[in-house]
């Protein structure tokens, strides 16, 4: 059987991407990762997914388009609950249905496993759906997932280092991590030699414990993850501002950031901004905000 | 005489202020934009140059969208954005102002200041609803000058609530008055209040305004949106006795810090009133992104090139 697996670099990629690109890697099946989103691919992306979705899911759809010409297979696993206390947004959950209608494709071309709860025998069971997909038999597969398991617990953030100043670019790590999205941002903080903390720089641990003190308890696990960093990045005294970035018709965002904003932010003395991209992607509008931000942190910092 | 020269080319106005060395305003300069920026600020600084000969231009500072293009056109010491040239402004005018409004053609702002340092800022989205345009659009609609649209408003004798949530909305439940029979005054004074009530909701959402307030921008001449603002805050509202020229007199604040403290100015002299700019855009096929690009001319000469993400033409031009 002809296999080359496609994982289209959006959304969830950006947290396990590493883990399930070594898998492919290590089991020796082909596999190739969509490039970076660019225009074409938030063109089709909107064209492809309905009006009321989120961006980042667009998004994602742009990405699989881009995937189709060269592989056979997409991996698209539907991830519903990674961690005990929390639940991924129902976008992730309904995924693969959203990419196979949308592209009209068999259920033989989407490799979707059910991540349904952390737990060893759930792992298996995934794993076992993703290797009868490709034809992999079961071994070879499981030593390649020990494997890539490894190395992407291994991966853990690094310090950046403690020059000052820095500044906080809080959100879902697919933005923050698509150069699309925040390369705006990222590119105008390195212009000014500002160093750039994310959630994606302190231990995932840290994060989820920081999540505890909310109440009522955060149902999504992402936003606990942002809201966590909220909490934990206002009381760093080497943090001199925040950035919060959300896109536009996220659910979870628009109740976890006001109630951030109300909760942490305005209780702190740091000052913040949020941020809300679209797909105009008129970049004057967004400039204009991040460079008076930063004139206003400069300024707080003078005096 | 050595001034600092500030200009701000927003999308309905261009201003230019020409402060003194001790930064008082001795000339400022309002016209409007008319969709071609260049001319505007070479018609600008002609104006400017033949009502004060002599004088001799220290620093240049420039702010508001058409910032980048203008900069480069002139040659600018400091090229900042307009939130922070309001600010620098309304400090300079009211050291111990506390928030300042500002509405313009196309944006509305509202910026928190404590203790002289900016702690907050909010502006419009993509909704320019009740920002100058729409004032502009109606008044045109009602055949009623934009100057005497404030003192329209004070007429008013009787509330008529307006629909203020957005600008077509607005315009829709105008006309309904309108054709109910409500007197013109009564419905503008309406319109007043929406335009207020939205900007109190949509930029005002969760911020502290505390007096002293200062109101600036192209919409603080309309008295009517002043007194809106009086009623709705319950404090009175200064109006900056610049308060068009607001952003050009921050931005030649700004220019006086930057020469002052670094280098000679980068001013290309009066002569840029004669120059021949031409500016053209065109769409990168380098890969998917397809930046549109902008380049522009000076005398023949490519000067500036931006709008590419990856720096592709923006970096391969080295005059600034």
């Amino acid at each position: 059987m002809h296999v080359h697996v496609g994982i289209p670099q959006a959304m969830l990629y950006h947290e396990f991407g590493s883990l399930w690109a070594d898998f492919f890697r290590y089991a020796d099946i082909p596999v190739s990762i969509s490039g970076e989103t660019n225009k074409q691919i938030l063109d089709r992306g909107t064209l492809l997914g309905i009006d009321e979705s989120c961006l980042p899911l667009k998004v994602y759809l742009g990405h699989v388009d881009s995937l189709l010409s060269e592989c056979t297979h997409i991996f698209v696993p539907r991830v519903v609950q990674y961690h005990r206390n929390f639940l991924f947004c129902a976008k992730f959950a309904g995924l693969p249905d959203v990419v196979r209608n949308t592209f009209r494709l068999s259920p033989e071309q989407i490799i979707s496993p059910n991540v349904e709860y952390k737990s060893s025998v759930n792992q298996l069971q995934s794993l076992y759906t993703t290797c009868q997909a490709i034809g992999l038999s079961a071994v070879p597969g499981y030593l390649a997932y020990r494997r890539a398991l490894k190395s992407w617990r291994a991966d853990v953030p690094g310090d950046i280092g403690s020059s000052t100043p820095k500044i906080a670019v809080i959100g879902h790590s697919y933005l923050l991590k698509d150069a699309f999205f925040c390369g705006n941002i990222m590119n105008f903080l390195a212009s000014r030699g500002v160093q750039v903390i994310t959630p994606n720089h302190v231990a995932r641990k840290v994060l989820y414990d920081e999540a505890k003190v909310f109440e009522p308890d955060i149902y999504w696990q992402l936003s606990a993850k942002i809201a966590g960093a909220a909490h934990y990045f206002c009381r760093q005294p080497d943090i001199a501002g925040i950035i919060m970035v959300s896109s536009f018709g996220c659910g979870p965002d628009s109740l976890v950031n006001e109630y951030v904003e109300h909760h942490v932010f305005k209780k702190s003395d740091k000052p913040y901004i949020i941020i809300n991209i679209d797909e105009h992607m008129g970049s004057a509008g967004l400039i204009t905000r991040i460079e008076a931000f930063w004139d206003l942190v400069e300024w707080r910092q003078k005096y | 005489m050595h001034v600092y020269l500030g200009i701000d080319v927003g999308s309905v106005s261009t201003n230019i202020a020409v402060l003194d060395e001790f930064g008082k305003v001795i000339d400022s300069l309002y016209i409007r934009t008319q969709g071609r920026p260049i001319e505007a600020v070479q018609n600008g600084l002609r104006q400017i140059k033949e009502r004060n000969p002599e004088i001799k231009v220290k620093g240049v500072g420039t702010t508001g969208s058409g910032r980048h293009l203008t900069g480069v056109i002139v040659g600018a010491d400091s090229i900042k954005n307009e939130i922070t040239a309001h600010a620098v402004a309304a400090m300079h005018i009211m050291p111990d102002v506390k928030t300042v409004l500002e509405i313009g053609g196309q944006d509305s702002k509202m910026i928190i200041i404590r203790n002289g340092v900016v702690t907050d800022f909010a502006m419009n989205t993509v909704c320019a609803a009740g920002t100058g345009s729409f004032l502009d659009q109606q008044a045109a609609r009602l055949n009623i000058g934009i100057e005497d649209f404030g003192d329209k408003a004070l007429e008013s004798t009787t509330p008529v609530r307006i629909a203020g949530r957005c600008a077509v909305f607005a315009e829709s439940d105008m006309i309904h008055k309108q054709q109910t029979g409500h007197v013109t005054s009564d419905i503008i004074n309406g319109l007043c209040q929406a335009l207020v009530r939205n900007y109190l909701n949509n930029i005002g959402k969760g911020k502290q305004i505390q007096s002293p307030i200062l109101f600036q921008g192209g919409v603080a001449a309309n008295k009517g949106i002043k007194r809106a603002f009086e009623e709705a805050l319950g404090c009175p509202v200064v109006v900056s006795p610049y308060h068009n020229v607001m952003g050009a007199i921050g931005s030649a604040l700004l220019a006086k810090e930057e020469v002052t403290q670094t280098k000679p100015t980068v001013f290309r002299g009066f002569d840029v009133i004669d120059f021949v700019y031409t500016p053209r855009s065109f769409e990168c096929s380098g890969c998917a992104n397809m930046c549109e690009v902008v380049e522009i001319k000076m005398n023949g000469n490519v000067a500036a090139r931006w709008g590419d993400q990856c720096g592709k033409w923006s970096n391969s031009v080295t005059v600034a």
